[in-house]
């Protein structure tokens, strides 16, 4: 565990964390422990609770591109026939199978596979191309996309059923019964967890905003992958406490802010050094994003009812009505200027939504909106110039629009 | 004419013209039309409220409309869906039931329901564990939801009993399909690459009972002629469709038959009866529970190679066609399982990326002149 007695930067314990949580997970099967690999927002509870080590794909296809090594994966992928039209979280990861190594450094093979589809059907069928290739029994949650406001009880009843289904399946695999009082547990240290990081990104609504927003991209590791154990709920009092500090002190991330912008979509991970620099040369600051909100998971720890609405609820699961309000909600909530929509490649469940949804926030709130292209993995898709001309034209916009009031 | 001419001739005209037909059956019974997007969905339920489904499978247009709403990169299917939607070709439907296929058609019900608010769009989203108990009875529940919502639009309820019988009727005109498909195989200089699609496409846009006679009769005249020798290459195909039919006049001028299908909008609607139950639903729930093979269907085994193995032993088919979707993410994914199996199986493929709107055919052409050109080899 990290040395908790003096008080660190959050940066740097983040980063102590996510290498303690690699070095853990790294020595997983020496120690005898079963490896998961997991989707980003599955109900990790589960494995936590059967002392399960969780990889997430998802994070280290980010981290890849982060430290400039997704075209040697997407390559490897590309060559074994699978198009560069699919998602680059998957073609990264499947070439991390074959390649066994990674700019990012190594993460364990898996014994077992436990994919949830609230985000996106893609992960569906890529884990289904991990249970054949690896070999390993895959569990699989399926949270279904919501037509109406709230969800109907015959879909609760199908995910109740698919939790029971899936203790039994970890029975199974473990050899072990299973670990009701530590899934309680760990229900618990979730919810803690999700509020904390909930209510430290929502100190962003102070002006000035005392984070940067982007670094909630690095934070965000931490709620992936330790929400349910103690380490999330340590790190995120200590973030809290370390904003709720810069707040009282009237200290912002840019001091004297001029524009406040809602990110919305996965960030290009190669190249997060543009995206900071394009806001701070003109002293914005990103304030909120619709991703990270993603994991402010809190239900009723007593009922499993209430955990399968809340794993169902996330925005890439709901109809447009959800996606619009959310997304007006904050733009009014953090006092937003402009807003970044990113057409990704990879994510077309949420591209084929976002011309609409351009339209209909500008409408409602006034604020302008700026959609770039690019993609979360594969820098091919990301041309800087094209960028920077998309941000040039939001902040006139957003110019224009001052100047009018 | 012969009477098999005259039947395919039917069929032809039906599939080329499903705004006529639905005004046709809207005027002989006063009763309503009920759109249904790829892929899977029981129509039975439509059927049963009294309705008529009408396949949604996109179609031949230029795309000037739907850029409003979806990115270059989306499938061509869905810009065309999207394309007549804005276009007002879907008036004459009083509702659109879409299910939940893959990410684009989570997202396109939603942009429809904003560019056509007049018209009712129904979600629908089936399970991927549709083997569970847990998850038949919710795919039971899923279609008396929809079966609840035609209910309003229609005023009359849906009885149990209508749709055990529409169940009997789909089980028979699926049947049908198969069986169609069998006795084709003896006769490939008939049953071409287009009149083997035009047999399928017609089936999305007439009451299946009335199909079902149409091509059981075909069979009849099929089965009174003598089998001819096929002396061309027989392929099975492996893909969401076989369009635009430009593509398959192609197969045709490059000696092509298709003996067998793993397309989505064909075989993979037919081969799957439902099994016998006292309730409805759970037949329909417990169909999707049996049924293999499909890339918008969970399959954990990935069977759909092992499946292709088998429709080529069956038809002693020289070779598979994957018509590869563009941009279809869920056939992208399935493609290099697809691709293992058949190599070790020993078995010829093509890759052959298509799009509904084809703006050039040339490589097409090229590429299955070639694979013709080495499936000639093989055999000498």
């Amino acid at each position: 565990m990290t040395d908790t007695t003096t008080v660190k930067a959050a940066k740097d314990v983040v980063k102590e964390l996510q290498a303690e949580y690699y070095a853990e997970a790294n020595r997983a099967h020496e120690e005898g422990k079963l490896v998961a690999w997991v989707t980003s927002i599955a109900p990790r509870e589960f494995l936590e609770a059967m002392d399960i080590v969780t990889i997430y794909p998802e994070n280290h296809a980010a981290a890849i591109a982060a430290k400039k090594g997704s075209m040697e994966m997407l390559d490897i992928a590309e060559s074994m026939g699978y198009s560069m039209d699919i998602c680059s979280y998957a073609r990264v990861n499947l070439g991390y199978v074959e390649a066994g190594d990674s700019a990012a450094g190594k993460v364990p093979y898996p014994d077992l596979l436990f994919c949830c589809n609230n985000i996106c059907d893609t992960v569906t069928k890529w884990y289904e191309i991990l249970s054949r290739r690896l070999n390993v029994p895959l569990i699989m949650i399926d949270l279904p996309f919501s037509h109406f406001d709230q969800p109907q009880e015959h879909t609760i009843d199908y995910i109740v059923g698919q939790f029971e289904n899936a203790i039994k399946q970890l029975e199974q695999i473990t050899g072990k019964p299973f670990n009701y009082e530590k899934f309680k547990h760990c229900l618990e240290l979730s919810n803690q967890a999700s509020t904390l990081w909930k209510e430290s990104f929502e100190l962003g609504k102070n002006k000035p905003c005392p984070f940067n927003g982007l670094d909630y991209f690095n934070y965000m590791a931490q709620i992936v992958c330790s929400r349910g154990n103690e380490k999330a709920v340590y790190f995120f009092q200590l973030l809290k406490d370390e904003i709720a500090a810069k707040v009282a002190a009237g200290e912002g991330y840019i001091q004297d802010e001029q524009y406040r912008i809602l990110w919305d979509g996965i960030p290009f991970w190669y190249n997060l050094r543009v995206m900071a620099k394009s806001l701070k040369d003109r002293k914005a600051v990103q304030v909120a994003s619709t991703y990270t909100e993603n994991w402010a998971l809190t239900y009723d720890t007593s009922d499993l009812r209430s955990m399968a609405k809340a794993y169902m609820g996330n925005f890439t699961n709901r109809e447009f009505e959800f996606r619009f309000n959310n997304m007006c909600r904050i733009i009014s909530e953090y006092s937003c200027d402009g807003v970044i929509l990113h057409s990704n490649r990879s994510c077309k469940n949420q591209d084929f939504a976002m011309y609409e949804l351009a339209r209909q926030v500008t409408k409602a709130t006034g604020v302008p909106v700026a959609i770039v292209d690019g993609d979360q993995d594969d820098p091919r898709a990301f041309s800087e110039a094209q960028y920077e001309t998309r941000i040039q034209a939001l902040f006139e916009m957003i110019d224009q629009r001052r100047e009018a009031k | 004419m012969s009477k098999v001419e005259e039947i395919l001739s039917e069929l032809g005209y039906v599939a080329h013209h499903p705004a006529r037909m639905v005004e046709q059956w809207k005027k002989e019974t006063g009763g309503k039309a009920v759109g249904i997007m790829p892929i899977h969905c029981a129509e039975e339920v439509v059927h049963a409220a009294g309705m008529l489904p009408v396949g949604m499978w996109g179609g031949q247009t230029s795309i000037s409309l739907a850029p409003e709403y979806l990115q270059s990169f989306c499938c061509s299917i869905m810009k065309a869906v999207m394309e007549f939607t804005m276009s007002g070709a879907y008036k004459n439907l009083d509702a659109i039931i879409c299910p939940e296929t893959c990410d684009t058609l989570r997202v396109i019900p939603l942009m429809m329901r904003k560019a056509i608010p007049q018209t009712p769009i129904i979600g629908v989203v089936l399970p991927d564990n549709r083997k569970i108990d847990a998850g038949i009875k919710y795919t039971a529940a899923e279609y008396r939801s929809i079966a609840k919502q035609l209910e309003q639009i229609t005023g009359n309820p849906v009885k149990d009993e209508d749709l055990q019988n529409s169940v009997e009727i789909y089980n028979e005109h699926h049947a049908a399909m198969m069986e169609f498909f069998k006795v084709a195989v003896d006769h490939c200089d008939i049953i071409t690459p287009y009149n083997r699609h035009m047999a399928i496409k017609s089936s999305y846009f007439m009451p299946k009972e009335k199909h079902t006679v149409l091509v059981k009769a075909l069979i009849d005249e099929l089965n009174k002629l003598q089998p001819t020798q096929f002396n061309g290459h027989k392929v099975v195909v492996t893909g969401i469709m076989s369009e635009p039919d430009e593509l398959l006049e192609m197969f045709e001028k490059y000696g092509y038959a298709i003996v067998a299908d793993d397309l989505a909008q064909g075989s993979r609607q037919f081969r799957t009866p439902a099994p016998a139950d006292d309730d409805p639903y759970i037949r329909l729930g417990k169909r999707l529970a049996n049924f293999e093979g499909c890339s918008c269907v969970y399959d954990p085994e990935k069977l759909r190679g092992k499946l292709l193995k088998q429709l080529v032993d069956e038809t002693q088919a020289d070779g598979v066609v994957v018509l590869m979707m563009k941009f279809c993410d869920p056939e992208e994914y399935d493609y290099p399982f697809i691709k293992q199996d058949l190599e070790e199986a020993g078995i010829p493929h093509l890759y052959l990326e298509i799009e509904q709107q084809m703006e050039s055919s040339e490589q097409v052409q090229t590429r299955l002149q070639a694979f013709a050109e080495m499936l000639a080899e093989r055999k000498n």
